[in-house]
């Protein structure tokens, strides 16, 4: 099992696609934060001290309940402090036109659909490729235990992709943290680095699941491109769909579970209650309840990875090798 | 205990267009071990998918087969490192060099650097290793994948169609090379639809036709199966050497600058005393052979099979 693992893991590394995609994406980032970076003003050390002193006011009164009109905290958080670690941030008072550190779990979040992909685009090539090759026939005539070919390889793309996505996004942190030190502000929210690493490695974990997931279409399919054409129509079209038809189905589709735990932000019932003041202000907003929690999430997408894995192994092992 | 061993193989195939295919018809073959053994037919005939299903790569329909004992696929795993093969075309990755191919494979089965440079010199690569394989000629792709097979120095080889596409210079090269893996007492399995290529080699063959074996044994056993048997003879005046034999009773026919005797090859004493008598000398004689070719289109000339 190690030397298949260690075959496996010198095909992976030998394909010119995975170079090729990390220098693309480190030279996008450099594009892209020396963009960012040219049109961000470094703001003056008493603008700063204004908005840290605006947001610790803001704060405090957020952790009174004053925002909300009740004591307790609105669903689905279960203290005043998440809550208001989510609604109060530095960032809304320093000013929009500057790269601000404390922004860093947020720019994560939003490229986790680009980490994704790389997943769905790897996974997609290293197993496709032998297909496209030929070389299937050649491997199993070196190792015919076709279950432990393939769980090697998922073993081998997952933990690829996740070490070169965990390198990306530590490689954008920096040209963040670069981009903010030079033209922008460093001052770090409260648990900034502790969100940022969190929503690193999840993003990571997903690219991961992505990669076995796209590995499995591959395998299905015998091809990179059909692979990466099933997955499109079905995560971006198919699904769309679905949701828009049925919502009760969408606690149970793969890109919605992703989201939910990508975000950790529970994916809640869309028909909402809303509560006004005297004056017609409003005051709340409920929920109905939560259709998909985030614990939830991470089993649904758990299932879709190894359910996947599972069709494609049986018919891996089943399907004549030509 | 033969090292390949099949027993009623069937491959059928079923598709939705063309239906259904009969590729292997209740194949039966025993092939001892040691030597070169040539698994002969013509395109069509079966070999490729024989040989799949021998290394576990398509499911049978029916029967059994086995390799160096081991039954296929369930105990393929224990005995898979002894055997090398190349399944028609070599599989590479054209994009990686030569030696990263083989680095590859190698690793599975505890490969060393020196033994990969081993099977690369061996095959006559080693100064193109570090080429990509996209850059081989289909010859050099050819050693290559003979290089890969030879990684686990194998008690078995078996061999697709190994001289395919190959001009000359590399057929003779592939047959130098199964002939040299045959003497060193491994058993090499190769097959072919060029029947005088094998005749070459082999020191046993099987004949397959539309799935179906139609003749199996040494080689000369299966020549002499051919039946179309006599004497060449090479003389100065080929129409007076018609007209002696003919006095004697002995039929004789022109065939380009030589004569084709029709008499049993041990009576070649005979028609040399006959020609001598009416001051007639042979410059050659010697026994017409028959070739795999003549023998497998008689064979199987009743039934349409001939390539």
């Amino acid at each position: 099992m190690r030397r298949l693992f260690g075959s496996e893991f010198l095909r992976a590394r030998s394909r010119r696609i995975v170079p090729v995609l990390i220098v693309g994406i480190v030279i996008g980032t450099v594009i892209g934060m020396t963009i960012g970076a040219f049109h961000s003003h470094k703001p003056t050390p008493e603008r700063l001290a204004a908005a840290q002193a605006s947001y610790e006011r803001s704060r405090t009164q957020c952790l009174r309940g004053k925002f909300l009109g009740t004591p307790g905290p609105p669903a689905p958080y279960t203290s005043m402090e998440e809550y208001c670690d989510d609604t109060v941030r530095l960032e809304n008072f320093v000013g929009s036109d500057e790269i601000q550190l404390s922004q860093l779990p947020d720019l994560l979040l939003g490229i986790s659909t680009i980490v994704a992909l790389v997943g769905v685009l790897l996974g997609s090539t290293l197993g496709g490729a032998d297909w496209g090759a030929g070389t299937m026939g050649t491997l199993l005539t070196w190792e015919p235990r076709r279950i432990r070919v393939l769980l090697t390889r998922a073993a081998v793309a997952a933990l690829i992709l996740f070490g070169i996505t965990i390198f990306l996004q530590a490689f954008v942190s920096v040209t963040y943290w670069a981009a903010a030190a030079l033209r922008g502000s460093t001052q770090p929210s409260s648990g900034m680095w502790r969100d940022a690493i969190e929503q690193i490695l999840r993003n990571s974990a997903l690219a991961s699941g992505f990669a076995i997931v796209a590995l499995a279409a591959a395998t299905l399919t015998r091809s990179t491109a059909a692979a990466v054409g099933a997955l499109f129509g079905y995560l971006v079209i198919a699904e769309g769909f679905l949701a828009s038809l049925w919502a009760g189905l969408r606690p149970r589709l793969l890109i919605h579970a992703a989201t939910v735990v990508a975000s950790q932000q529970p994916l809640l019932d869309p028909r909402a209650t809303a509560t006004y003041g005297p004056d017609g202000t409003l005051i709340d907003v409920t929920h109905n309840g939560v259709l998909l929690s985030v614990r939830g999430a991470g089993v649904v997408v758990g299932i879709w990875i190894i359910g996947l894995l599972g069709v494609a192994l049986l018919a891996f092992r089943q399907r004549d090798v030509s | 205990m033969g090292v390949i061993e099949v027993e009623g193989l069937r491959k059928e195939y079923r598709r939705i267009r063309r239906g259904r295919t009969i590729a292997v018809n209740g194949l039966d073959l025993d092939v001892p071990e040691g030597g070169v053994y040539g698994f002969l037919g013509p395109n069509g005939a079966g070999k490729t998918t024989t040989i799949r299903c021998l290394l576990g790569l398509v499911r049978p329909s029916a029967g059994r087969t086995r390799l160096l004992g081991a039954a296929v696929p369930g105990d393929l795993a224990g005995v898979i490192g002894r055997v090398g093969s190349i399944v028609e075309q070599p599989a590479l990755f054209p994009r990686f060099t030569g030696r990263r191919n083989l680095e590859i494979l190698g690793r599975i089965d505890g490969a060393s650097g020196s033994e990969i440079d081993r099977s690369l010199e061996r095959v006559g690569l080693a100064e193109r290793a570090g080429d990509m394989v996209k850059t081989y000629s289909l010859g050099m792709k050819q050693r290559l994948g003979i290089a890969a097979a030879l990684l686990k120095d194998p008690s078995l080889l078996i061999l697709d169609e190994p001289a395919n596409g190959l001009d000359p210079a590399g057929i003779v090269e592939v047959r130098e090379l199964v002939r040299s893996l045959g003497a060193e007492g491994r058993t090499v399995f190769v097959s072919s639809h060029i029947l005088s290529e094998v005749q070459h080699t082999a020191d046993r063959v099987a004949i397959l036709a539309r799935g179906r074996l139609i003749k199996a044994g040494p080689v000369g056993e299966v020549l002499a199966a051919g039946g179309a048997r006599g004497l060449i003879v090479k003389l100065a005046d080929l129409e007076s050497g018609i007209a002696a034999l003919a006095q004697a009773g002995i039929n004789a026919e022109r065939a380009d600058d030589v004569l084709k005797v029709d008499l049993a090859p041990e009576e070649g004493e005979r028609v040399s005393r006959v020609l001598a008598q009416r001051g007639l000398y042979v410059s050659e004689l010697r026994p017409d052979q028959v070739d795999l070719e003549t023998v497998f289109l008689e064979l199987t000339k009743d039934e349409g099979l001939a390539p």
